[in-house]
């Protein structure tokens, strides 16, 4: 197979990264309808969060309910600060909001990894949801149920990130340092942390690692990558109002992420490919189509094992199996963060 | 983690998959409109109706069985538009938005796009009106509501349409009717006494924009009225979605003593769960201790019928609303909504759509109204010139002859914001039945009818 | 101070019925370690089952109450085999996901059958009249029911629990499943009661909803976030904790409506939660070292 004639994992990440980048401009070359580049947008700006967060819940094996919380904080200082209050820049803003995500989510960390399991979870919940009732509620920054609105597409000088086509190139971007800072820290000494907390806790604190620090430090990184997509999002739509932020939306991320197949990069991003295209599928069948996807959902899950991704490689698995290549398909795999 | 040659070929797979899904076939010589709406959740009770209600107008459209006509006549002799000699037949195709912004505007998208459709249907959603106003207006995409009651419908927009009243102009209606003199009502046989002595109003609705600007609009009302009642926009009580016990929400307002309370919710079983909860916290409209006030699904027929079965009573002449439909037509008008609703009963009755009421048949009015209006410009494409022809068309539709809708009665401008009558509607016998007063030009004023710009 | 005792008596009638709803949730838990989401459904469900039998067929109330519970008794049954069994070695992640999946199946099915827009009244008994304590304070009929309803639930449950033989059955189960197993428990029926009652509970929490205001196909969502809040902060899987802070959280609830703010009903309970768990991190009655 090919993959033996590659002399080091190095050498097959570049190219793996290589390839990304190519898809990207693939994609970003051929898809000529405004309809599919938006969908493209749509799952990009989704993925941006969702890759981080995948860390924080296939990873570390802590599943936060209220990431849809730090999308719309993203969202709304964007809004708050390009046009609702303040006329800055969107680049200026950009880092405000990262900031703010971060020493938000840096503060709560303080509280929410007193918990662990489904309390962590719950606890989340309720910090999305206390969020969610900010954006209603403090009208002077988010402009309450009026929403934000007007929100000026990003540019860098003359150029502006106007048209489907241009804002593609930013998302696919940020979408790219997004996934490529998740996979940075999954394959180094972050990734053998995560999955030394996921598997014991309490043994890996014992062994000497500050358990805490990476537990808030990949908090913190998934809220701030959170925020970026709510950046976006807040640009992508021109107007936002609190209830694209509501608990539903958070529920959202959890299901992409299990849906795709916890515990790799690759599973969030096709369980966000999935949804998106799903949703577009069944958007004929109107009324049935929370029925629908449902139905999908509980068969994926009873049925394949690690999610989609999980479903693919087995698939693959038994494909190369009947045509005598199972040693190659059975390779080990030694990245722990696989 | 490791790249293989499986992540590869995956990404690759899903690359070239998306790149051959993008060729669509645009075909010239049909005519392709579509909308958005929220066909499932609580909020569908308005969606169903008002996709259904279309469909059949384009049905006959294509049937050459139109119930209602144009001023000045335009044919409809089934095939489709009829454009110079050409027939050009009609396409519908409506999405569901599932109560979500972002998939709202993904179908918007779509149907621009990839259906390749030339005026659009909503969307519903009031917050995802200013994004589609960014995307359709520049392109010249004509978009319609018929029961949007939001300003970002039109304020600022050249090609946006309501076809409807907005949740400000309805509640200067009400308010209105609140602050007439004891002589006018008695002119209309109601009794004079009514508002003798009522002096604190109250709101109540659900968390949303559609009752903020209700509420907005009340205030405003009550202003302009003389400032009979005391009321605030900052006293108006707004419960989440999704709530079961109205209890500490209904206590909210009788602790705000109000003599009047208008009740702004169009989700059926909220506005009967108030009810009840109204009259256990003694804010009883049975007994007139309070004068009920609410808005035109309130004042549905069918309405009173359900709330009859849970043991409301809005018969006692201290329940009050409106319709943007004149109930007491001439019996050309009556005839036709007969008509129709004998064929949409026979169509949707047994369906979730459900029995006709007024929400359809001004859907159907908007959707006969706009195909006509195509019609009379003699394009399909040219957007400009169909807006010209539409607003200078009219309908003997089944709200009657109406004149001027989209004409500002200020200054006589032409605009997308239908400039309808409401009409005062109470219930009488288990029957709503119209008062004969109804209120037009006196309704327009304020930021969020005439404004250039929606106010933050 | 009247108005105060009013939500007081409010809070505590609301706080009551997200007791029951959340005790399902947390008897189910604190034996098979599952969230069940779908819990949310069988309790609209249960209205729905209540209002078929009580108001369509024309029975008593308590008829279609207990028809209610043990329809969805049965249901809970069949979730947990089809559904829960399966998943049981999976990642907690799986099972919370499958059983939103199922939420979303239950909701859409009811959504057809019966629709969104029409009044599904349960005649409950009480309804017409109410107790009047002093000037301005009432409570009433309906809701004096639904309490004493949800007493004698709790005190059956308390029984089942700790007075029989099933009862130890299920509390060896919860403390180790293996060795429950090694010492002669059949896993299989501890969990089909487990889901039984389970599901029975939340039937009944939807049977007294039903009949306090209306049966409608999204009436699980909010009792079913509540009720998720509730059974950790009162602790995960204990029956008591999960009464108690369903009260706690239902006053909580019913006092920021009315005192903050009537948009901000979830900022007291949701804060609350958030600052008992910096204290104590396992919840009010729940066990410390004993984590989920």
């Amino acid at each position: 197979m090919i993959e033996r004639l590659l002399p080091s994992s190095t050498a097959r990440a570049i190219i793996g990264w290589l390839i990304v980048a190519a898809i990207l401009v693939l994609l970003w070359a051929l898809v000529g309808n405004n309809y599919h580049l938006r969908l493209l947008i749509s799952a990009g700006t989704a993925m941006i969060a969702v890759i981080p967060f995948g860390l924080l819940m296939g990873h570390m094996g802590y599943m936060a309910m209220g990431q849809g919380g730090f999308v719309g904080v993203g969202a709304y200082v964007i809004g708050c600060f390009t046009v609702q209050r303040f006329e800055l820049d969107f680049w200026a803003v950009l880092p405000v909001s990262i900031i703010i995500t971060a020493v938000l989510a840096y503060g709560f960390s303080f509280l929410l990894f007193r918990l662990r399991g489904y309390h962590f979870s719950i606890g989340t919940l309720a910090l999305g949801q206390l969020l969610y009732l900010a954006f209603d509620s403090w009208e002077w920054v988010t402009g309450g149920p009026h929403g934000t609105s007007g929100i000026p597409r990003p540019a860098i000088g003359e150029y502006v990130f106007g048209t489907n086509s241009r804002f593609f190139i930013l998302v696919a971007v940020i979408l790219f340092i997004s996934a490529f800072s998740s996979w940075w820290l999954a394959r180094g000494q972050v990734g053998r942390a995560l999955s030394a907390i996921r598997q014991d806790e309490d043994l890996a604190a014992a062994r000497g690692l500050n358990v805490l620090r990476y537990k808030q430090f990949i908090f913190v990184f998934a809220a701030v990558w959170a925020g970026v997509s709510g950046a976006l999002y807040a640009a992508m739509q021109i107007s936002i109002d609190p209830s694209s932020f509501t608990i539903w939306s958070s529920f959202q991320q959890v299901i992409y992420v299990i849906i795709g197949g916890t515990g790799t990069l690759l599973g969030p991003a096709i369980g966000v490919i999935f949804i998106t295209f799903l949703d577009q599928l069944i958007a004929d069948f109107g009324v049935w189509n929370q029925l629908i996807l449902g139905s999908l959902i509980v068969i994926t899950v009873l049925f394949f094992r690690g999610g989609l991704w999980g479903g693919i490689r087995m698939l693959a698995r038994l494909a190369l199996n009947a045509v005598g290549l199972a040693r190659a398909a059975k390779a080990p795999r030694p990245g722990a963060a696989e | 983690m490791r790249f293989t040659l499986g992540k590869a070929l995956v990404g690759a797979a899903l690359a070239i998959g998306l790149a051959a899904g993008t060729t669509t076939a645009q075909a010239e010589d049909t005519y392709k409109f579509g909308g958005v709406f929220t066909l499932s959740g609580p909020a569908s009770f308005l969606g169903l109706f008002e996709e259904a209600a279309v469909r059949l107008a384009v049905e006959q459209f294509m049937k050459g069985d139109c119930i209602v006509e144009a001023i000045p006549a335009q044919p409809c002799e089934g095939g489709g538009l009829k454009i110079g000699d050409k027939k050009i037949p009609i396409e519908w195709k409506a999405y569901d938005d599932v109560s979500e912004d972002k998939k709202s505007i993904d179908a918007v998208t779509r149907l621009v796009e990839q259906d390749g459709a030339r005026a659009i249907w909503g969307p519903r959603m009031n917050s995802a009106l200013l994004s589609a106003s960014t995307i359709l207006d520049p392109q010249k995409i004509i978009s319609i509501c018929a029961i949007c009651s939001s300003p970002a419908m039109t304020v600022g927009r050249k090609y946006g349409h309501d076809i409807t009243d907005t949740g400000v102009i309805e509640k200067h209606a009400i308010a209105a009717f609140i602050s007439e003199s004891p002589d006018k009502l008695k002119e209309h046989g109601i009794d004079p006494k009514l508002f003798e002595g009522r002096k604190k109003a109250a709101f109540i609705g659900r968390n949303e924009l559609y009752t903020v600007h209700g509420s907005i609009g009340f205030q405003e009302g009550i202003e302009k009225g003389g400032k009979k009642y005391a009321y605030s926009h900052d006293d108006a009580v707004f419960y989440p979605f999704g709530t079961t016990d109205f209890a500490p929400y209904v206590a909210k307002i009788a602790e705000q003593k109000p003599d009047i309370v208008m009740m702004d919710a169009y989700i059926i079983p909220d506005m009967l769960a108030i009810m009840a909860e109204m009259k256990k916290q003694g804010l009883d409209f049975e007994t007139g201790k309070v004068v009920l006030l609410g808005n035109d699904v309130l004042m549905l027929q069918y309405f009173v019928d359900e709330a009859k079965k849970v043991n409301i009573s809005m018969s006692s002449g201290y329940v009050w609303g409106w319709q943007e439909h004149n109930p007491a037509q001439d019996p050309a008008t009556l005839a036709r909504v007969e008509k129709y609703v004998k064929i949409y009963n026979e169509k949707y009755g047994k369906t979730e759509v459900g029995t006709s009421s007024p929400f359809d048949r001004g859907a159907y009015d908007a959707g006969m109204w706009f195909l006509y209006g195509v019609q009379a410009a003699g394009t399909i494409t040219d957007n400009d010139a169909i807006v010209k022809a539409w607003r200078g068309l009219k309908i003997n539709g089944l709200r009657g002859p109406e004149n001027g809708f989209f004409v500002r009665p200020d200054n006589g401008e032409t605009t997308g914001q239908l400039f309808a009558s409401e009409f005062i509607i109470g219930v009488k016998d288990d029957k709503v039945f119209y008062t004969g007063i109804k209120y037009r030009d006196e309704l327009f004023y304020g930021a969020y009818v005439y404004g250039d710009k929606l106010p933050k | 101070m009247t108005a105060f005792v009013q939500q007081l008596i409010y809070g505590t009638s609301y706080g009551m019925n997200l007791a029951v709803a959340a005790a399902g949730l947390a008897l189910i838990f604190g034996v098979y370690r599952v969230i069940n989401l779908a819990h949310g459904q069988l309790i609209m469900l249960g209205g729905f089952a209540t209002y078929v039998v009580t108001t369509q067929i024309g029975t008593h109330f308590f008829v279609g109450f207990f028809a209610a519970m043990a329809v969805m008794g049965l249901l809970g049954i069949a979730l947990e085999s089809t559904i829960f069994r399966i998943l049981q070695a999976r990642p907690a992640t799986d099972q919370l996901l499958a059983s939103l999946g199922v939420y979303m199946i239950l909701g859409t099915v009811a959504l057809r059958i019966w629709g969104d827009f029409e009044a599904r009244p349960v005649n409950m008994p009480g309804e017409a009249w109410a107790l009047h304590l002093g000037e301005d304070i009432r409570i009433d009929g309906a809701r004096i029911v639904t309490i004493a309803i949800t007493l004698a639930l709790f005190i059956g449950l308390y029984f089942v629990v700790y007075r029989t033989h099933l009862g130890r059955t299920m509390r060896a189960t919860a403390q180790g499943g293996e060795t429950a197993e090694l010492m002669g428990i059949r896993k299989r029926r501890v969990a089909a009661l487990v889901f039984f009652i389970g599901g029975a509970l939340g039937g009944s929490a939807g049977a007294m909803l039903g009949g306090l205001f209306n049966v409608r196909p999204d009436m699980g969502f909010q009792p079913l976030l509540m009720a998720l809040i509730i059974i950790i902060f009162g602790g995960m899987g204990s029956l008591g904790g999960a009464i108690i802070a369903g009260l706690i959280l239902g006053i909580l609830y019913n006092l920021t409506v009315y005192y903050v703010g009537s948009k901000l009903g979830d900022l007291v309970p949701f804060g609350v939660l958030l600052i008992v768990l910096m204290v104590r991190p396992q919840g009010l009655f729940g066990l410390p070292g004993r984590r989920a």
